[in-house]
């Protein structure tokens, strides 16, 4: 026999019970679900709101507290010829001392020169350097990297023994204890801070690695393009594009050094990386040297637009006669839109928004032929609904401007713009300046 | 007694085996991602405490974001928002505001405060978007775009935002959500830290209702002084606290809310923008991200960050509030069908695996079990069936584990970032925790039915939206706008309202 005859030949109540007894849940199961959910239950309400009214109470002391401690802070670093901190900080309860210490970290975030140097005294006789040392040599990875960054702010570099033993085993931690070392000015800032950063290769930094890596190279670029030139080929695309990307930013100050590997990734396999390497070209515009062994020529050929128009812009910067003809000469032809614009921004800037659209003579350039706009539809229209948009080569209806011009007319209205809003700020500059007398 | 009745006794007892069973298994699930969300809450404390020692504003490495800000009949509120987005700080920023063929003042609005002037010049794009009518510069405000399309729906406006940005990242924002001034530097901070994989990463939503504003900026934070808003805070609590950290711990965050979220643009475009077809469209656009970069083997991360903070009005009619949630749970339908694909599939990772299959189990299904539970125990109960342990179980599991899920998410935000100051507040939202176990939550699962039948009948509206806007100033431009603010069109599909898809987390989340 089945079982289903059976349940249903009984009564509801019975037939229920059986698939009920079935998936039995115990009694003392569920009473112990209870007990367990219910203690769950008290233990988040009592912490909860113990947390709650801890944090108030804290918030209550503290405010008053970091009011006063702001203004006597700010009389003695500017309104006495000696701060004394030493004898401000031994008279502090626990409290103040922890609201100091946060001001002081605001503080030293601001300022510079020797307004900087007079809080690293206050840093001092906070014993926060000590304890600093105290967190790099004793303490777990989180002490060690707030105490890294106590110490940039107080420019006052640790040992080299210390920050190799203990502070080298994440990029965060090079990158922070690179820091310090620039922050203090040190003579080996350069050669230790490139060593420490980009020790065992890393697949990538932080925005913080590369701003730090920018820093060190700045202060002595020769450790950093030594060691590119070395290693460039060996290291992942996306260090590749930071390492650039420092390049980029670095322009005079690198001297004579070697780009060779710069130029070599012109030819890299990943677009974004040549595409990197023309923004960093961008910026040697003034090296003959370099500017020789570069053929603006073969920019067209690249398969990728973006590659294109980092190499617009980066000639654009260049800014002399071959660049600009080698970017006219491609422009026109140029089959992708944000290609197009790169070029059309970089040639405006160049010639300003009122020349005429490059590769047309001026005469066929009137009005007329510029895509314009009534007064209730103020800009043209989104290309074709269809969503087709014109091949560069292609010849566009008479009575339709060709793509480059397209092109021409956005960045020259874009560039008219700028310029409006910088000659806002400017006079509103100039007034206020008058204003102050 | 009839063989049918029998029969019908047996499927009714069967059913309760089955929805407590049910739900015994998704609430260890939502205990596991609380449980992995207060580790993750723990690290992101801790992230947060650690400022790196450089100044932002110096460092030529910070990468530019543009503000998208699509616009529909947001006339109250659109000025307000973009003067905070343009005091946001941050070193590179653009604020592109689409409006989005807006039968109100808002470009009026725009154009008066900001002093804009028509670009005279064809958009140079092919731009996935319905026809752009022009563009406007201020003359005040150089980092300020501002474009006028047709009427093509919320998606449709980011598109034309993201494909007219050259920003290397772009935040979406609705345009009736205020950010705190340092938000949009801390929820870039995923980006920051590893900016060659992340591609996504999303902040934190409020409830703003009853807050103090001033000059676009929450000044004092309040719980809003009416239940139903009150619940909604404890819900984005839980569901921002609890639910996107702990996903964000298994590395299988599918949902960033629309009302502020950042993206990689160029990753975004590559997906052909966001879709039109469906009305959440920020969780589809980080489910389909998810299938994209998998499918090309591309090594990434999407990102959830506690801390930054945008603040947004919720609905605080009941009305109001059920066709907001219908229309989530209707856009959760279309996106988890149109992602069936990537269900039980390795190659997409936990997200495939674990997480889609999850989410859908809890969040789409759930809510439906849970209604058919409430119906079957009256029916239970008459025919003198109602097992009384099973009754308990079932009420320990919908209302306790609930309550205890909830609180949770309370308890993780006074012991991380503790906005709501007074202890008293905090009293009021661990009530809240309680109410709205009473009412609201079974009121919850007959929205969800019913955004089941009209997802059924292929029903694609949003349905009104009402703006009244933030603080004094806004206030006053509601009351000559009202009409056109909660004008209910076809396609009124720009209208921003709260993050859409964030109740498809909140709902569920403490189950």
């Amino acid at each position: 026999m089945s079982v289903i005859p059976g349940l249903i030949a009984t009564s509801p109540r019975i037939t229920g019970d059986l698939v009920l007894q079935a998936v039995e849940i115990p009694p003392v199961a569920l009473t112990l679900a209870v007990v367990v959910l219910a203690s769950l239950l008290a233990a988040v309400v009592i912490v909860t709101v113990g947390y709650s009214v801890r944090a108030a109470r804290r918030r209550r002391r503290r405010v008053p507290a970091r009011a006063g401690l702001r203004s006597e802070l700010l009389d003695r670093l500017y309104g006495r010829d000696e701060p004394a901190w030493d004898e401000w900080v031994a008279g502090l309860s626990a409290l103040e001392r922890d609201e100091l210490e946060s001001l002081l970290d605001v503080y030293l975030r601001e300022l510079e020169g020797r307004d900087a140097a007079e809080l690293a005294g206050l840093g001092t006789a906070l014993g926060i350097d000590e304890r600093a040392r105290r967190e790099i040599a004793e303490g777990d990875y989180w002490d060690r990297i707030h105490a890294l960054v106590w110490l940039a702010l107080l420019r006052d570099p640790p040992d080299r023994g210390l920050l190799e033993a203990r502070c080298t085993d994440t990029p965060r931690e090079r990158a922070a204890a690179a820091r310090v070392l620039h922050a203090a000015a040190t003579d080996d800032c350069a050669t230790t801070g490139v060593d420490l950063l980009l020790r065992d290769n890393p697949s990538a930094f932080s925005v913080f690695g590369v701003d730090t890596l920018y820093r060190v190279a700045e202060r002595d670029p020769t450790p950093f393009f030594e060691r590119a030139a070395a290693d460039f080929n060996d290291w992942e695309p996306a260090l590749q594009r930071q390492a650039l990307l420092v390049v980029r930013h670095l322009t005079t100050v690198v001297g004579d050094a070697d780009l060779s590997w710069v130029v070599g990734a012109l030819s890299s396999p990943d677009p974004r990386v040549r595409s990197a390497a023309w923004r960093a070209l961008g910026a040697y515009g003034w090296n003959r040297r370099l500017r020789g062994v570069v053929d603006p020529e073969a920019i067209p050929d690249d398969p990728d637009p973006t590659v294109r128009a980092s190499a617009y812009r980066a000639l654009g910067v260049w800014g002399d006669a071959d660049a600009i003809g080698a970017i006219e000469a491609a422009a026109t032809a140029e089959p992708d839109a944000r290609a197009r614009i790169a070029a059309a921004e970089t040639l405006v800037s160049h010639r300003g928004p009122d020349a005429p659209v490059p590769g047309r003579s001026a005469s066929l350039v009137d009005e007329d032929s510029r895509p314009t706009a009534d007064a209730t539809s103020p800009a043209g229209a989104t290309p074709p609904a269809d969503g087709s948009a014109l091949p560069a080569d292609a010849t566009p209806p008479a009575d339709e401007p060709a793509p480059f011009e397209v092109a021409w007319a956005w960045a020259t209205e874009h560039a008219r713009f700028d310029r409006l809003a910088r000659d806002i700020s400017a006079e509103r500059e100039r007034l206020r300046e008058e204003v102050r007398g | 007694m009839t063989t049918l009745g029998a029969l019908g006794t047996a499927v009714i007892a069967g059913s309760g085996v089955f929805i407590v069973a049910y739900y015994l298994l998704i609430n260890a699930g939502y205990l596991a991602i609380h449980v992995l969300a207060l580790l993750q809450l723990r690290d992101s404390v801790r992230e947060s405490a650690w400022s790196p020692s450089f100044r932002e504003f110096d460092s030529p490495f910070y990468p530019g974001v543009a503000m998208v800000v699509p616009a529909y009949n947001e006339a109250p509120t659109i000025v307000e928002s973009v003067r905070s987005m343009l005091a946001l700080n941050y070193p590179d920023q653009e604020i592109v505001v689409v409006n989005d063929g807006s039968s109100d003042t808002t470009l009026e609005r725009l154009v008066g405060a900001f002093g804009l002037r028509p670009v005279d010049a064809e958009v140079p794009y092919d731009v996935p978007s319905e026809p752009i009518r022009g563009v406007y510069r201020s003359a005040t405000h150089e980092d300020l775009l501002v474009v006028d399309k047709e009427n093509g729906g919320k998606s449709d406006a980011l598109n034309a935002g993201v494909w007219l940005t050259d920003k290397e990242l772009f935040c979406a924002v609705d345009a009736d959500t205020l950010i705190d001034r340092d938000a949009l530097l801390d929820v870039v901070a995923p980006f920051l830290e590893d900016p060659s994989r992340t591609v996504a990463s999303g902040g934190t939503i409020r409830v703003a209702n009853d807050c103090v504003v001033q000059d676009g900026q929450v000044k004092e934070i309040n719980l809003p002084k009416t239940g139903l808003a009150g619940v909604q805070v404890m819900e984005y609590l839980r569901a921002f606290y609890s639910g996107r950290l702990g996903l964000a711990r298994l590395k299988g965050l599918i949902l960033i809310s629309g009302a502020f979220g950042v993206f990689r643009t160029d990753r975004v475009r590559d997906i052909g923008g966001y879709r039109h077809d469906t009305v959440t469209e920020d969780f589809d656009v980080v489910v389909r991200l998810h299938e994209h970069l998998s499918d090309a083997d591309v090594d990434y991360r999407i990102e959830f960050v506690p801390e930054p903070v945008a603040w947004t009005e919720v609905p605080d009619t009941l009305r109001a509030l059920g066709r907001q949630r219908r229309r989530w749970y209707r856009g959760m339908l279309e996106t988890v069908v149109a992602s069936r694909r990537m269900f039980f599939r390795r190659a997409y990772g936990r997200v495939g695996t674990v997480i889609l299959p999850f989410f859908t189990a809890a969040e789409a299904i759930g809510p439906l079990i849970e209604g058919v539970g409430y119906v079957l125990l009256p029916i239970a109960w008459y025919l003198g069936i109602l097992n009384i342990e099973f009754f308990l179980a079932f009420l320990l599991l919908t209302v306790g584990t609930g309550m205890f899920l909830s609180w949770f998410g309370v308890f993780s935000e006074v012991w991380s970032y503790n906005r709501y100051a007074s202890p008293w507040d905090v009293l009021r939202l661990l009530w809240y925790g309680v109410l709205e176990n009473f009412g609201y939550r079974q009121w919850k699962t007959v929205v969800a039915w019913h955004g089941l039948i009209e997802y059924l009948r292929g029903d694609r509206s949003w349905g009104v939206m009402e703006r009244r806007g933030f603080g004094s100033d806004a206030e006053t431009a509601a009351a000559g706008t009202d009409e056109t603010a909660t004008d209910e069109t076809a396609t009124d599909e720009t209208a921003t309202d709260e993050t859409a898809t964030d109740e498809t987390a909140t709902s569920g989340q403490r189950r």
